[in-house]
């Protein structure tokens, strides 16, 4: 009898524990939307209530005559796309090389390679700062893809990915005749699809989130990128004083940036979660 | 599968990879090119809505009558006066330098115009600007050193000018029962009113404060809005001596200047010790009953945002302990001015936007059209909005605050010590240090930074 | 192998290595030799030896930014991690549709953009008694907070930002680890008739150590990094609360030009980085 009633008791304990996670979670989202169809001054009028009490479209409107949207959207999507095709293509290939060759001092560039992860991107800007103004690429969004062409987070991963398939593969195909390009455009890449997704899903929300060095080089308003647009939000949305940010155009704007992302999230969910968790196993 | 030889193979895909590569880069740079004669325009920070919407409207009709060179200009909100001028001399050394400076801050123009990329206006420019300015206001605009160490009208087309005040609620004067006719003029006084008008709540939160110090944001503009308090006081900040500059920054004066106000926020506890108390909005929304120092932006904005409030709104001067004789201010120069390190052509063309900028009408609709204050003749004699009280009232402030107490002493590493002070500052108010550490700091900071400064040895 | 396959081998790899020369490896040595020079970033830096690594253990801004980005890295990392494996647990019921649903959601956090998360946390918890997070405890009887204004409340209230954001992908790294555990254990452990926690503890906890291990140093590096959203949120705090490293050398390099300063931080933070994950790797393999 204990047994029984102590465990139906744990279901329920277990029960509100899920839902607080999920409200800790998606609570902050949920005010994200509600908030940026608010007007301002409701916001922040004492009293005021977590409800609206009515939904405009002001804000939207507001930012769209600030900021070009459209063009710092576009600006990302070029800067994201390009470094996930770029990083795709030439990570894949060196995680392949990693993966299914070798070479005489393999491991210890390899650990270069990954060492670089180690060093963090605002330790790197001083000197690029310097390197591109000398190039001439300021202001350009070259500056902010040249740097990102590959990852070595993606060469990391395929080498895992990749070296989990059996030799047979290659060995065969070898035997076959076949060049080694052959191989890997003809029997890797189709192995490895789901691979592929995680790592176009991957370098695209790091491409998407670019901030820091964009924020530095670029500096014409064409070439901004959404993520500075939050930003430029922040510091100027608002009744226009050094300090008060308009909170309602503030949720807008990471409401705009962050649309994109989420909704592919709730699209491709699955593909999402379990490539992430294929690529935590390994070790 | 087919059997093609291998070493063919590579090649022809090594070449293919590096030619996709570099015609990627090469398109890539070439699509961001601009094909006409573009003229990048600079702003610092986001100024007012209403002088914003008028400057686009003059670019607009420039651009509609000069096509092949248009001036397209972008807002800088998110950085700080030095990240702004870093920016600037960074695409000067890519070969990329804005042509056109809107400034909305007088530190940033003195810095870019000590170190040599700010452009002397030709001549006709400067007869141009001289002649619509009140002669008696002509001092202001030379707020870059008397001596002319840093040339003298650098700026190209002056949009707005004023000096700072202290802004205040005359209703809320009213209910407290103070005379809404005398504003504070000493510290002490400042105080006293302060403490009458300070709001708390139930659990003894402030939900009004008194008077607002300015405390957050950029820490250039902290620096900025402290100077009048530490002047007042006799203190110098930035002067001259032969060939060397110096700063009193972390003596007597500024010290119990700094007091002064961080008691107001701990001891006095007339505000709050965040940011939230400062600017336009606080004081709109009756959370703040005195704010400043502001330029004329702030009836402007009142004008514009909420114009119910106008009646109510009294400007006075900054206290200082000797009162009113002794009060002071700084001055705000807002102008457009030329990049130095731009091609010819672009100067050229640069000099011929601002001389169009200059006409009358143009000049009507940044400056008497919004209630921008700048001393020009035509506003002086015949301004739209003479019988509005609260411009009288500044206008006042602006006459009695005398020509020396105007910090027109800026100097080489001007924006810097504001910065540095600002952000030492910051801590004090926050009482993480104590003043006294917070100005000695500023003090070695400063002086550290100017020795290692190429530009400023000697 | 046979020569012919490594140099095909090294032709993968070099256009990676190339970059990574060029933007990584290049700029590090650059940097470090900055720091032992004065430097205005426009011209080419002058060598002036030791000097600003004696300057700057007198700075007090930098010694103030070491303890603030430990207590950030350490309690936000541990936290995320212990809570994510409660979460992973909590939701271990195959076949739930709630237990699914809350995975779902946990992630969404990590999913969203950096500069838009930051703006939905200024948003909660801007310094207004109308903010939505000060409703809520105000509900509750609590006086309102100006949290990220707040100098005492504003570290904290960016490591609940970090919790929220990084929980779910811990989370899931969990999910797969337990899921990974064959279940031949559990029954040997069910025979045996042991009941729920020594099991948990006596053989999930340890199998699940590698995974454990894998999370706290890509959590640790990524830790140290984060930039983007403190600066968002409160660009280094009110007065230098919330002043961690990132924010420091970003503030002495480009808001008060003090680039030699910023070189020699961005080194330090760099080998911090260097041999935390040195010590973890050699425990990792240690085990």
């Amino acid at each position: 009898m204990p047994k029984r009633y102590s465990k139906s008791l744990l279901e329920a304990v277990r029960y509100i524990l899920i839902l607080f996670v999920i409200f800790f979670s998606v609570f902050p989202v949920i005010i994200l939307v509600l908030y940026s169809l608010r007007p301002y001054q409701e916001i922040i009028s004492i009293p005021t209530t977590i409800l609206p009490r009515r939904l405009i479209l002001d804000n939207y409107i507001e930012i769209g005559k600030k900021i070009d949207v459209l063009r710092m959207t576009l600006n990302s999507v070029i800067v994201a796309g390009t470094i996930t095709v770029s990083t795709l293509f030439l990570g894949t290939l060196a995680g392949y090389a990693f993966a299914k060759y070798n070479f005489k001092g393999k491991e210890p560039v390899f650990l270069l390679i990954i060492s670089k992860l180690m060093i963090p991107q605002i330790v790197l800007v001083i000197p690029w700062l310097y390197m591109i103004a000398r190039l001439g690429l300021m202001d350009n969004l070259s500056a902010v893809i040249l740097p990102n062409l590959t990852g070595a987070w993606t060469i990391f991963f395929m080498r895992q990915y990749i070296s989990q398939l059996p030799d047979d593969y290659f060995d065969s195909a070898r035997v076959d005749g076949a060049s080694e390009l052959d191989i890997f455009f003809r029997i890797i890449l189709p192995l490895i699809k789901p691979a592929v997704s995680t790592v176009i899903i991957i370098n695209f929300l790091w491409g998407w989130n670019e901030f820091l060095w964009p924020m530095l080089v670029l500096t014409s308003k064409e070439n901004f990128l959404l993520s500075i647009g939050v930003a430029y939000v922040k510091y100027s949305g608002g009744v226009l004083t050094e300090g008060t940010v308009n909170y309602a155009m503030l949720a807008a704007i990471s409401l705009i940036y962050a649309l994109p992302i989420l909704l592919s999230y709730m699209i491709l969910a699955r593909q999402f979660v379990q490539s992430i968790v294929l690529s935590g196993l390994k070790r | 599968m087919a059997k093609v030889p291998r070493r063919k193979f590579l090649a022809y895909t090594g070449v293919g990879i590096a030619v996709a590569v570099i015609a990627g880069a090469a398109g890539f740079y070439y699509l961001t090119q601009p094909t006409k004669l573009e003229l990048d325009a600079w702003q610092w920070g986001a100024e007012y809505e209403a002088v914003n919407n008028a400057l686009q409207a003059i670019v607009n009709s420039w651009n509609t009558a000069h096509p092949e060179s248009i001036v397209k200009y972008t807002v800088f909100p998110e950085l700080s006066e030095t990240e702004f001028a870093l920016k600037v001399k960074q695409s000067a050394v890519g070969g990329k330098p804005p042509i056109l400076y809107y400034m909305v801050n007088t530190t940033i123009l003195t810095e870019l115009a000590a170190e040599g990329y700010v452009e002397e206006p030709p001549s006709d420019m400067l007869n141009l600007v001289k002649s619509a300015i009140d002669p008696a206001f002509h001092y202001m605009l030379n707020m870059f050193s008397p001596e002319g160490s840093i040339k003298p009208y650098a700026a190209g087309v002056t949009i707005g000018l004023s000096a700072c005040a202290l802004y205040y609620n005359k209703k809320l004067f009213q209910e407290v029962g103070l005379d809404p006719n005398k504003p504070p003029q000493t510290w002490d006084q400042l105080r006293d009113a302060a403490k009458a008008l300070v709001k708390k709540d139930s659990s003894g939160k402030i939900i009004r404060v008194g008077v607002s110090v300015r405390k957050g944001g950029n820490p250039g503009g902290i620096g900025e809005k402290f100077v009048p308090y530490a002047i007042g006081n006799g203190a110098k900040i930035l002067w001259k001596e032969g060939n060397k500059w110096y700063t009193d920054i972390n003596q007597k004066p500024v010290i119990e200047a700094a007091q002064f106000l961080h008691d107001l926020i701990h001891v006095d506890k007339v505000d709050v010790p965040d940011h939230s108390s400062w600017g336009y909005d606080p004081w709109l929304n009756e959370q703040c009953a005195i704010s400043g120092p502001l330029g004329v932006g702030f009836i402007t904005n009142t004008k514009f945002s909420k114009p119910e409030m106008l009646q109510y709104l009294g400007v006075t001067n900054v206290p200082s302990p000797g009162g009113i004789k002794d009060a002071a201010s700084f001055g705000d120069l807002n102008c457009l001015a030329v990049c130095s390190k731009a091609t010819k052509e672009q100067k050229d063309r640069a000099w011929q936007f601002l001389k169009f900028f200059n006409q009358a009408d143009n000049i009507k609709k940044v400056s008497n059209d919004i209630w921008n204050w700048t001393p020009y003749k035509d506003s002086i004699n015949n301004p739209p909005f003479s019988t509005e009280t609260a411009w009288k009232e500044l206008n006042k402030v602006l006459s009695s605050v005398g020509r020396p107490h105007i910090v027109n002493e800026f100097g080489p590493g001007w924006n810097n010590l504001t910065a540095m002070l600002g952000s030492n500052l910051a801590r004090a108010f926050a009482n993480e240090i104590t003043v006294k550490e917070a100005l000695d700091k500023t003090y070695n900071d400063w002086t550290n930074f100017m020795q290692s400064n190429k530009f400023y040895t000697g | 192998m046979t020569v012919k396959y490594s140099r095909v081998a090294w032709l993968f790899i070099l256009p990676s290595l190339l970059i990574f020369s060029i933007f990584h490896f290049f700029p590090l040595a650059l940097l470090i030799y900055v720091s032992f020079c004065k430097w205005d970033m426009i011209s080419f830096p002058t060598f002036i030896g030791l000097q600003n690594y004696k300057l700057i253990l007198s700075d007090d801004l930098f010694l103030k930014s070491l303890p603030i980005t430990l207590v950030f890295v350490f309690t936000s990392v541990f936290v995320s991690i212990l809570l994510a494996l409660g979460v992973a647990v909590l939701t271990e019921k195959p076949g739930s549709k709630l237990a699914s649903l809350c995975r779902f959601l946990v992630f969404v956090p990590y999913v969203i953009p950096d500069a838009a998360s930051a703006g939905v946390w200024n948003l909660l918890f801007f310094p207004h008694p109308s903010s939505p997070i000060n409703q809520l405890i105000t509900a509750f009887g609590l006086s309102w907070q100006s949290w990220l204004g707040d100098k005492n409340l504003a570290l904290p209230t960016i490591i609940l930002y970090y919790v929220w954001k990084n929980v779910g992908f811990n989370t899931l790294v969990y999910v797969a680890g337990l899921k990974a555990i064959p279940k031949v254990f559990y029954d040997a452990a069910n025979v045996d008739g042991a009941g729920r926690i020594p099991v948990f503890r006596h053989i999930t906890l340890p199998l699940l150590k590698p995974i454990t291990l894998f999370i706290l140093v890509t959590s640790f590096i990524s830790g140290w990094q984060t930039f983007t959203e403190v600066y968002i949120l409160t660009r280094g705090g009110p007065g230098t609360a919330t002043l961690t490293l990132p924010i420091y050398i970003y503030f002495s390099a480009f808001g008060t030009g003090q680039l030699g300063i910023a070189s020699v931080a961005a080194i330090f933070l760099f080998s911090v980085i260097l041999m935390l994950t040195l010590i973890q790797l050699k425990y990792i393999k240690g085990e």
